[in-house]
């Protein structure tokens, strides 16, 4: 049980002028990974290499102690995977559809899965390609959530839901999460949410990792500072981003782990304010052009 | 066959066991009427060619969902081949078994071995060129279709001048070997085929107004070569095809065949509406003026495949004559055809051998063309009509489209 969920090593992936990677990715078992990106990025890039949908160029994948791509049937039947590009219309019914994917999985619940219908408020007779955009993620997730998957892999799985549903998939998440050793990985641009859900992040921009690690770590280890420059020039300092100025009033980024407050009164900047950062604030200072 | 390629394979709704119920009908009215030595249902040999393509784009519309069952790329590629060379070929074999069946007990055969083994050869050619290409090459439907129309029609070219039994034979076992050979050997490669970069949306600022229509339009120069191309090859092949079975007149049957593949134009270029019939929507355009610009567009193509038609036609003393009279009844098909692909009927696919089936027989009536232009005309506005209904109030074409071709993102 200790070996991670997830393990990326040096993957790299060219998909026409979009490189991903090098990705170096550990995401340890039990945990919620909130995956961050802005548009682009490669999120589901990276979810699709995971589950196979495709092969990195170079690098190497593995999912609970199995490698893709040479097990990757194990891996599938041990991960699930909502992607609001998911499309079972070639099925025509609800009920349809259920009935063949729950045949490929010994795990699936079928009591959970009616309940989830019905929380969804989902039928099994309506007709799939007469489902709103909403309802087909729902759907989805219905499909993803009805089995007793190791890994949820979850990409963008809020998009078009309403509310109440909203609230319904964080609760499912968080029932998931009560057993044993498992991990729910989600790429969502709904910060506030995952906040509150995850207990890591991971920030990719340009196809590579910002940065990882747990939420709580990494919102500590990042403070916003807004000071007055004392001696004209900022000087460049590691772990210091300015991110934006006003004539002499700078408001920086400052990594804790590589400088602190300190460090800026010596290079000239005295301190107006200190302000604790949101996982909103940090993607957006982390980010920011 | 495993039990997991089974379970992908029988996974069969219950529409499309009647579409299989109506193919396998069609099979059997082809093979005896062709073994009773009658002409009017051999037009129907075009069904077959759909037959493949068909099952194999419902084969690829699932793709997306197979590939996150937990099933190895080779049952994938397995299914695939089942459904789309392993079904149809035994669709052929049966009904053609059947069909020898009923006329030998009527005791009305009169064909000999080797021509009953051209027709089955030609049949399997027909069917089963696309979905080998396809499987075996991991090649996406639209690319298959590309290549075996074209290889079709360089064939064609070369054989034009009136091939025996032995071009029904050699075809089929090319299918043939082509079909074990994509069953010993499947390729998954469109399982890990990259995704598609981001097609441009029709511009929305006005410097950049002209430049959304042409983007929009470009592709279909190039779908004007390709059913061109596809017309010429149809034409030619289905000349064949019937003049190897016998001595009877062949010309109206084969330009009705091609000239009803040009109907179908406007088919692919509905459907690249339809995929952003929402963006297309929300550009400064009236409803009236965007009706008639995309029925305007399907004509211009069907206008520019029909002119290498017929300069193909000149060119190899084919009847451009037949063709040039089908022409306003196939721009008005094709009218129709753009409103029934907004809809969202690909059934529509039947109205080419309906098309040829009504139209062969008509062809040489004298007064068939003046009929056909104002038949054309009448279809035309009904057809802009269609067109303009759907996208102005209908709801069919702002739902997702369901048959998108399968990448490796699931799209």
């Amino acid at each position: 049980m200790s070996e991670p969920a997830i393990v990326m090593t040096g993957v790299t992936a060219r998909r026409g002028a979009f490189q991903l990677g090098p990705l170096d990715w550990t995401v340890p078992r039990g945990s919620v990974v909130a995956f961050i990106g802005p548009n682009g990025a490669g999120k589901t890039t990276t979810l699709d290499l995971l589950m196979g949908l495709g092969r990195p160029d170079a690098g190497g994948i593995e999912m609970t102690g199995l490698r893709q791509p040479v097990d990757e049937v194990a891996v599938k039947a041990k991960v699930a995977y909502v992607n609001p590009d998911l499309n079972y219309i070639a099925w025509g019914r609800v009920g349809r559809a259920i009935d063949f994917i729950s045949g490929f999985y010994p795990d699936w619940s079928s009591a959970r899965c009616e309940r989830l219908l019905a929380d969804f408020d989902l039928d099994r007779g309506q007709r799939i390609s007469a489902l709103s955009f909403g309802a087909r993620i729902k759907l989805s997730l219905v499909m993803a959530l009805s089995r007793d998957a190791e890994i949820l892999l979850l990409d963008e799985p809020t998009v078009g839901l309403d509310v109440t549903a909203r609230q319904k998939l964080f609760s499912e998440i968080l029932e998931f999460m009560q057993r044993e050793g498992r991990t729910v990985v989600i790429s969502s641009h709904q910060l506030t949410d995952l906040e509150r859900l995850a207990d890591q992040v991971a920030i990719l921009d340009g196809g590579r990792l910002l940065t990882m690690g747990r939420m709580d770590e990494l919102v500590d280890r990042y403070v916003q500072i807004d000071a007055r420059l004392t001696a004209g020039a900022l000087p460049a300092m590691d772990g210091v981003r300015l991110m934006a100025r006003d004539a002499d009033r700078v408001r920086l980024l400052l990594d804790r782990t590589l400088a602190d407050e300190a460090d800026l009164s010596r290079g000239g900047l005295e301190i107006l304010a200190r302000t604790p950062l949101t996982l909103e604030d940090l993607f957006v200072a982390l980010v920011a052009k | 066959m495993s039990a997991t390629v089974r379970r992908l394979v029988c996974d069969v709704p219950l529409r499309w066991l009647l579409v299989i119920a109506l193919e396998a009908t069609a099979i059997l009215i082809v093979d005896v009427a062709w073994l009773l030595g009658l002409i009017i249902p051999r037009v129907t040999l075009g069904l077959l060619v759909g037959m493949g393509v068909m099952a194999l784009g419902q084969a690829s519309l699932k793709l997306p969902i197979w590939r996150l069952l937990p099933v190895s790329r080779r049952q994938i590629a397995r299914a695939r081949w089942w459904l789309s060379v392993g079904g149809p070929l035994a669709l052929l074999v049966a009904g053609l078994a059947v069909a020898l069946a009923v006329v030998e007990a009527m005791g009305w055969l009169r064909a000999a071995p080797v021509q009953i083994a051209a027709l089955l050869g030609g049949e399997c050619a027909l069917a089963l060129a696309i979905p080998v290409i396809s499987v075996a090459g991991g090649l996406s439907v639209r690319t298959a279709a590309g290549i075996t129309l074209l290889w079709a029609a360089i064939l064609a070219a070369l054989a034009f001048s009136r091939p025996g039994p032995f071009f029904g034979l050699a075809a089929g076992a090319v299918a043939l070997a082509g079909a074990a050979a994509a069953y010993l050997f499947p390729r998954t490669a469109l399982l890990d085929a990259p995704a598609p970069p981001p097609r441009r949306q029709a511009g929305a600022g006005r410097g950049q107004h002209m430049k959304g229509w042409a983007a929009l339009l470009r592709p279909l120069l190039i779908y004007a070569a390709v059913l061109a191309v596809s017309s010429i090859g149809f034409f030619v092949v289905m000349r064949m095809a019937i003049h190897q079975i016998s001595q009877l007149r062949d010309v109206s049957v084969a330009a009705a065949t091609g000239m009803g593949m040009l109907a179908l134009a406007p088919m692919i270029f509905g459907a690249r509406i339809r995929q952003s019939a929402r963006s297309l929507r929300l550009v400064p355009v009236s409803g009236l003026a965007l009706s008639s610009i995309l029925v305007g567009a399907a004509a211009s193509v069907q206008l520019l495949a029909f002119a290498t038609f017929c300069v193909f036609c000149r060119l190899s003393h084919g009847p451009a004559d037949q063709a040039l009279a089908l022409l306003p009844l196939v721009i008005g098909a094709g009218a129709w055809v753009l409103g029934l692909t907004l809809r969202g009927w690909w059934q529509a696919i039947y109205l080419w051998p309906v098309f040829a089936l009504i139209s062969a027989p008509l062809v040489d009536w004298p007064p068939f063309a003046a009929v056909s232009v104002a038949l054309g005309a009448a279809s035309l506005a009904a057809g802009w009509w269609w067109t303009h209904f759907e996208l102005t109030r209908g709801s069919h074409v702002y739902r997702p489209w369901p048959t998108s071709v399968a990448t490796w993102r699931g799209r």
